[in-house]
């Protein structure tokens, strides 16, 4: 590997390396913890490499060169980052044993207040201190995976592919909890890539192709996880100083913000960044999006049958407690008779699916004006291995969507099913009504599709934990939007849903099946079920997205099945 | 530094693959239950039991959820429907390819001539609620208490008690 840096690198390094001094001087001022102080250093953090990431970028574009840094470049990131944590960690032992210290202890005898005053402002302090440094670390390690990623792509290219699984697992541990963001972007790439490297490296160029698609994934990818990394130390800083006041939950919250407001400030980059990663798929192997072709379920209806009826009970003791149902027909189809209903059928056509096929599910009924009436339901993301498999709802898919909204193969596949039903275009006042939706990925597609509507009537979009902010749907179409404060996803988009639509932006809801006061993270707030409960919190915020002509009168539930 | 031979590195390296194996298995204990695949080459007396698995994601957690359809043969009933909808529940929890992320469905192939609701209720499954259609009459047991009432999961293959299906003459009253 080239230990050369390409105009553009040196600044990618240089202003993260910067933004940590900040922090690090930040820390060194303080005598006590200040938490403005700390919360301004860490929005420089934030800033600093978000700029960064944008300016390198274009740079790069500028030359006409693909993102890279080298080996030394990632080492020194890593260094900045150790340093860092060497710095805090005397602080958290100083300011523990403050807390534990015989003259402390003494003064709650004499001055129950004002010791115990002081021992919880010491606590409260270390405890502060504390989850600084383990963040702080888990950005070092994030830094440093790809650092050993590097290391061992070197030795891949000369002779040891298979030990870049090493390097990857670490990484991939550490991004499952970090960020979405990272999880779908690389999750799997790396680990993959011995595989590809033994099938790829019998020529020459065939090997630097490679080489360079490792480079892009795993600095874009560091990139991302510096972002997700400082996101969530900005969410703890935020934190109120009072343990007892301590949220999780909110940690979360707040980190999602950040993520999304460090995505929208690679601005118009954001499409680059991902055509790159597409193209680096490409190298690979991953991403292969292809065809997908309607076709027959491959279950027996006994299958069918069980396997709706158990994704529906499960759904209604989830949302709706022991004793609640959903209506269903006579295959134990959940009939949408409302938003939470409709969600529990999201849940089923991914249990149907799983990652064979999508089912694309169209509900036909009659609105009270006469007119047809239509609601086409899109699955979620059932495979998030990065090889394109046979069901074209997967992780490429999910990228084709937010790359190039309806021109992937789900979205190709749902016109396929529309017009198989028979559901005519046209827009006069006789067209029907239709409804796109769909939870993640069903949501992304939903917009897409509505976006590019290929001369069908879509009236209405509903999506739940879906990043469509920044799709050009027209004004005409009424879009109803729920996204929980603490997932991830549907901040991808990097930007909040323009202020005509209806969007409910929430903190997400424990299960029934659950604690009340379960955490919620980025891990487990990305749930259908979750959104079918923020649904049935909402019906009268909802209920201005003239929706109840989809969920009134006989409804006819028809499955179609697109299988690459 | 002195270089081990290449064999004695293998050998330590293959024992500490080993070693590791071990250790994020359980300390090699060994799996109780049996795979779907197992369960439905079970060959059964009067009647055909098959495990219906499915397997989804929602958002990023796996749904992974057992269902259990039995089809009584022609010249066959079942004479202790308790029983048998105990057998199917444990059958269900005794599924090891993956550990099941919902309740379990019980599929009764019509036509039969009980209440598999009621044949529950009586063997102490409270949450049970049930539905049919033409094809089939289906329970379906709530998760909690499929852990409650059977156990650290993957159960014991079980066992279906005599007398439960029965050849229809043998049940007739002489």
């Amino acid at each position: 590997m080239s230990d050369e840096t390409v105009d553009g690198t040196p600044l990618l390094v240089e202003a993260i390396s910067t933004a940590y001094t900040n922090v690090t001087g930040t820390f060194a001022g303080q005598t006590s913890v200040q938490h403005d102080a700390a919360l301004d250093a860490q929005a420089k953090t934030n800033s600093a490499v978000a700029a960064a990431a944008s300016t390198a970028h274009s740079n790069y574009a500028k030359a006409g060169h693909d993102l890279q840094v080298t080996f030394s470049d990632v080492e020194q990131m890593s260094t900045s980052l150790s340093s860092l944590n060497r710095f805090v960690g005397p602080i958290v032992a100083s300011t523990a044993s403050v807390a534990g210290a015989p003259d402390l202890v003494a003064s709650l005898l004499l001055s129950p207040l004002t010791g115990a005053a002081a021992e919880s402002a010491a606590t409260t302090a270390a405890a502060q201190l504390a989850i600084k440094l383990a963040t702080a670390e888990a950005l070092t390690l994030v830094t440093a995976s790809v650092v050993t990623t590097y290391q061992l792509a070197d030795s891949a290219l000369s002779g040891t592919a298979t030990s870049l699984h090493l390097g990857a697992g670490v990484s991939v541990a550490i991004w499952s909890q970090t960020s979405t963001m990272v999880g779908v972007s690389v999750r799997g790439s790396i680990a993959e890539t011995s595989a590809v490297l033994t099938g790829l490296w019998t020529t020459g160029t065939a090997i630097i192709e490679t080489a360079r698609a490792i480079n892009d994934l795993a600095v874009l990818s560091g990139v991302i996880g510096a972002v997700g990394a400082a996101s969530i130390v900005d969410g703890f800083l935020r934190q109120p100083l009072d343990v007892n006041a301590f949220s999780l939950s909110g940690v979360w919250t707040t980190a999602t913000e950040d993520m999304q407001g460090a995505l929208g400030a690679t601005g118009p980059f954001y499409d680059d960044i991902l055509s790159q990663l597409i193209r680096d798929g490409h190298t690979l192997g991953f991403f292969a999006d292809g065809d997908a072709h309607l076709g027959k379920p491959g279950h027996s209806q006994d299958w069918l049958d069980a396997t709706n009826l158990n994704t529906a009970k499960a759904s209604a003791s989830a949302v709706l407690g022991g004793a609640g149902h959903f209506a269903s027909d006579d295959d134990f189809r959940v009939l949408p008779r409302d938003l939470p209903s409709l969600f529990a059928g999201s849940a089923q056509i991914d249990a149907v699916g799983g990652d064979r096929l999508a089912d694309i599910r169209i509900i036909d009924t009659a609105s009270a004006d006469g007119r047809a009436t239509y609601i086409v339901q899109i699955p979620s993301t059932q495979s998030w291995d990065p090889r394109a498999g046979s069901t074209p709802n997967d992780l490429t898919s999910d990228i084709y969507a937010m790359r190039y909204g309806s021109q992937s193969a789900l979205a190709r596949s749902v016109f396929d099913a529309m017009s198989a039903h028979g559901i005519p275009t046209g827009t006069g006042p006789n067209a029907p009504h239709i409804m796109v939706t769909g939870f993640s990925l069903g949501g992304i597609t939903a917009g897409a599709i509505a976006a590019d509507s290929h001369g069908y009537n879509i009236e209405n979009v509903v999506t739940a934990g879906s990043p469509i902010g920044s799709m050009n749907i027209p004004a005409s179409v009424h879009v109803a939007a729920l996204e929980a404060k603490e997932d991830a996803v549907p901040t991808l988009d990097g930007r909040p849903n323009p202020s005509s639509w209806t969007t409910v932006r929430q903190d997400a809801y424990p299960l029934l099946t659950e604690h009340p006061s379960s955490v919620m993270s980025p891990g487990n707030s990305h749930d259908a079920n979750r959104y079918a409960m923020m649904a049935s919190k909402n019906s009268n915020t909802l209920a201005s997205s003239s929706l109840d002509k989809y969920f009134e009168g006989p409804q006819t539930i028809h499955d179609y099945y697109s299988s690459r | 530094m002195k270089q081990m031979p290449t064999r004695r590195r293998s050998g330590l390296r293959t024992v500490a693959i080993l070693l590791s194996l071990l250790l994020l298995t359980g300390c090699a204990q060994a799996q109780a239950g049996q795979t779907a695949k197992a369960a439905n080459s079970m060959h059964l007396a009067g009647a055909e039991v098959n495990v219906l698995s499915s397997s989804s994601y929602n958002g990023f957690a796996k749904v992974i959820s057992h269902s259990v359809r039995i089809q009584v043969d022609p010249g066959y009933e079942i004479a202790d429907p308790t029983a048998v909808v105990e057998y199917l529940a444990k059958v269900g929890w005794s599924v090891n390819d993956a550990r099941p992320t919902t309740g379990t469905t019980l599929s009764f192939a019509k036509p039969i001539s009980f209440d598999p609701v009621e044949a529950a209720r009586k063997g102490g499954w409270h949450t049970t609620s049930g539905t049919q259609n033409s094809r089939s009459s289906l329970i379906y047991l709530n998760l909690k208490e499929v852990k409650h009432r059977l156990g650290t999961w993957p159960g014991k293959i079980p066992h279906l008690p005599d007398g439960a299906i029965v050849k229809v003459s043998d049940n007739e009253p002489h």
